[in-house]
């Protein structure tokens, strides 16, 4: 418990730092890739428990995070602003708008995570793929979360703590369900569902709950998101969001947490770095061809991803 | 008093008959054998009775207790484990973790504490930690601990299921086909290993083998099934000397 707390203090003690020293040294555009390295971290790390751990091929996961966005949007926008925020109250608004996202994200996660019960492999797949479309067409023709236009007047509350904050938590939780017989119920799943059982594992129980958590993390990477730029756009939540979860997922390795970590970090980075590329093609834009070409030279080079099954860890392995 | 009952337990897949009309009573702490021809419905009476199929006649009761209605998971809660014909390791995960994974019913820390890492959660990762240990050691699978499963040699996968299931703590532990594949070395001192796992783990064990060797060996009694039916139950001089089981292995003698 002490060590917890110790722990605690030092994470926030950091984070408070770094936020106050990188928008002094870093430049606007710098410090906006970071945050948004966070933001990808929380949504890679999260779908890494549904897929990675459990096994179950979801394909939905911009639609927990778009779930996730407008409603820490609306209930900042509608219920908090309202409300004269002082530079003490703004920090425990945000945090209740984001809890407020991930919480009705998660909701939506247990009734996503019903038909995993009868479906497997690519079924689910197409199902959770319906899920996202679904959520991004019902917010696209809702005119109080701005519909087509999008949502504007969003505060501009995401800071590099807060970002930061998430992240620890989200990595935190998560490397700590890996090592309980929780986690290892998961990855059993994946593995063998018939032995799983047999070893008196509740299966059905244990997929709800991964979506569940899941979508709790995912909602909370929209929440953050809604308050980078303080406008959201329906489009930014199409199945091709997914799939950069995917992407993040399978790069870094099936279930690997660091792995997550890392490959959220390189893609975001390296799709903003191949922007630079423009001033030698002369403006022609060869991103969607570079990274998809260093994606599959990876995938052919390391089919297992970056980290395989592995785990970056400061302790020896025994 | 019996362990397990089965009374009139059948198996109808559509047209198929696979089981028909078995029965047995387990007592406590016996060693029972069954065998019979290939596609005799063994592993179909073990799948009805760790819940995989429903049986759609009869009546299997642990303790006096329908496990008809029962889903896998809860059935084990019960106390019946089970090894796989054709071994169905977690191949990806470490041999360390396919045992700890076993002890899963045994685990009782909620999330908050697993986030928390709270005192209980120590407590209870440490003692499944030097749990998975010990029943490594019966196999002599302790520096191998952080192999992956299916880096192991065949031999060590069958006793690593094994020790899975035992990690369970059963009362009940359904072996099928746990000599499959090994030689006459290996079969016997399998053989050794599950007369002594029966005592130190106070175990009831029913088995179903195709190595004579083994089951005549072992076994305090046979049943013999052929095409679902029981066609023969006793001692294994018994059986030996059945001439309906000779006929179901050897076939008749045509003049």
């Amino acid at each position: 418990m002490k060590r917890n707390l110790l722990l605690f203090c030092i994470i926030i003690g950091l984070l408070l730092g770094g936020n106050f020293l990188f928008p002094l040294g870093l430049n606007p555009y710098f410090y906006l890739i970071l945050i948004m390295c966070g933001v990808n971290i929380i949504l890679g790390v999260s779908l890494n428990i549904i897929n990675g751990m459990a096994g179950q091929f979801s394909m939905g996961h911009a639609g927990f995070m778009a779930v996730g966005a407008y409603t820490s949007a609306a209930v900042t926008y509608y219920g908090l602003l309202p409300h004269a925020s002082s530079y003490f109250t703004q920090p425990i608004f945000f945090l209740i708008s984001v809890l407020a996202g991930a919480l009705v994200s998660a909701l939506f996660g247990y009734v996503v995570g019903l038909p995993s019960l009868r479906l497997r492999g690519d079924y689910l797949g197409i199902v959770t793929l319906g899920f996202g479309e679904i959520i991004r067409v019902i917010i696209l023709n809702m005119n109080v979360l701005g519909g087509a236009r999008g949502f504007t007047g969003i505060p501009i509350w995401s800071n590099f703590f807060w970002v930061g904050f998430f992240v620890v938590m989200v990595v935190m939780v998560s490397f700590r369900l890996r090592n309980s017989y929780h986690g290892r119920a998961l990855f059993s799943i994946r593995e063998d569902e018939v032995a799983s059982e047999a070893m008196g594992i509740n299966i059905s129980g244990y997929k709800v709950r991964a979506f569940v958590l899941s979508s709790f993390f995912a909602g909370i990477a929209g929440g953050l998101f809604a308050h980078i730029q303080g406008y959201l756009d329906p489009g930014t939540f199409t199945f091709l969001k997914s799939f950069d979860a995917i992407i993040i997922v399978v790069l870094g390795g099936m279930g690997s947490i660091s792995g997550a970590v890392v490959a959220a970090t390189v893609t975001t980075i390296l799709l903003e770095a191949l922007r630079e590329l423009q001033r030698f093609t002369g403006g022609v834009d060869l991103r969607m061809i570079i990274y998809p070409v260093v994606l599959l030279s990876l995938m052919l080079a390391r089919p297992q991803g970056l980290f395989g099954n592995k785990e970056l860890s400061l302790r020896k392995k025994r | 008093m019996s362990l397990l009952e089965c009374s009139s337990l059948s198996m109808h897949f559509v047209g198929l008959v696979a089981v028909d009309n078995f029965s047995l009573n387990l007592r406590k702490n016996e060693l029972v054998g069954l065998i019979g021809p290939n596609g005799a419905g063994k592993t179909t009476i073990f799948n009805m009775l760790t819940g995989v199929y429903t049986p759609t006649q009869g009546n299997a009761l642990l303790d006096g207790l329908s496990l008809n209605e029962l889903m896998p998971h809860e059935i084990t809660r019960l106390g019946i484990a089970r090894t796989f014909q054709n071994i169905r390791l977690f191949k990806d995960l470490s041999v360390l973790d396919n045992v700890r994974i076993g002890h899963h019913i045994h685990m009782n820390y909620g999330l908050s504490a697993m986030t928390l890492q709270t005192q209980h959660y120590q407590e209870e990762e440490t003692k499944i930690m030097s749990d998975a240990m010990e029943l490594l050691k019966i196999f002599k699978l302790e520096n191998q601990a952080h192999l992956l499963a299916k880096h192991l040699p065949y031999g060590a996968q069958r006793e690593l299921e094994i020790l899975r299931a035992l990690a369970v703590r059963p009362k009940i532990l359904l072996l099928d086909e746990p000599a499959a594949g090994m030689n006459r070395a290996e079969t016997e001192s399998l053989m050794h290993t599950i007369q002594s796992l029966r005592k130190t783990f106070d175990l009831t064990i029913l088995l179903i083998e195709h190595d004579m060797k083994l089951v005549m060996g072992i076994c305090e009694r046979i049943l013999v099934l052929d095409y679902g039916e029981t066609i023969a139950e006793g001692k294994p001089e018994e059986i030996q000397k059945n001439p309906e089981v000779i006929k179901a292995y050897l076939g008749e003698v045509h003049v």
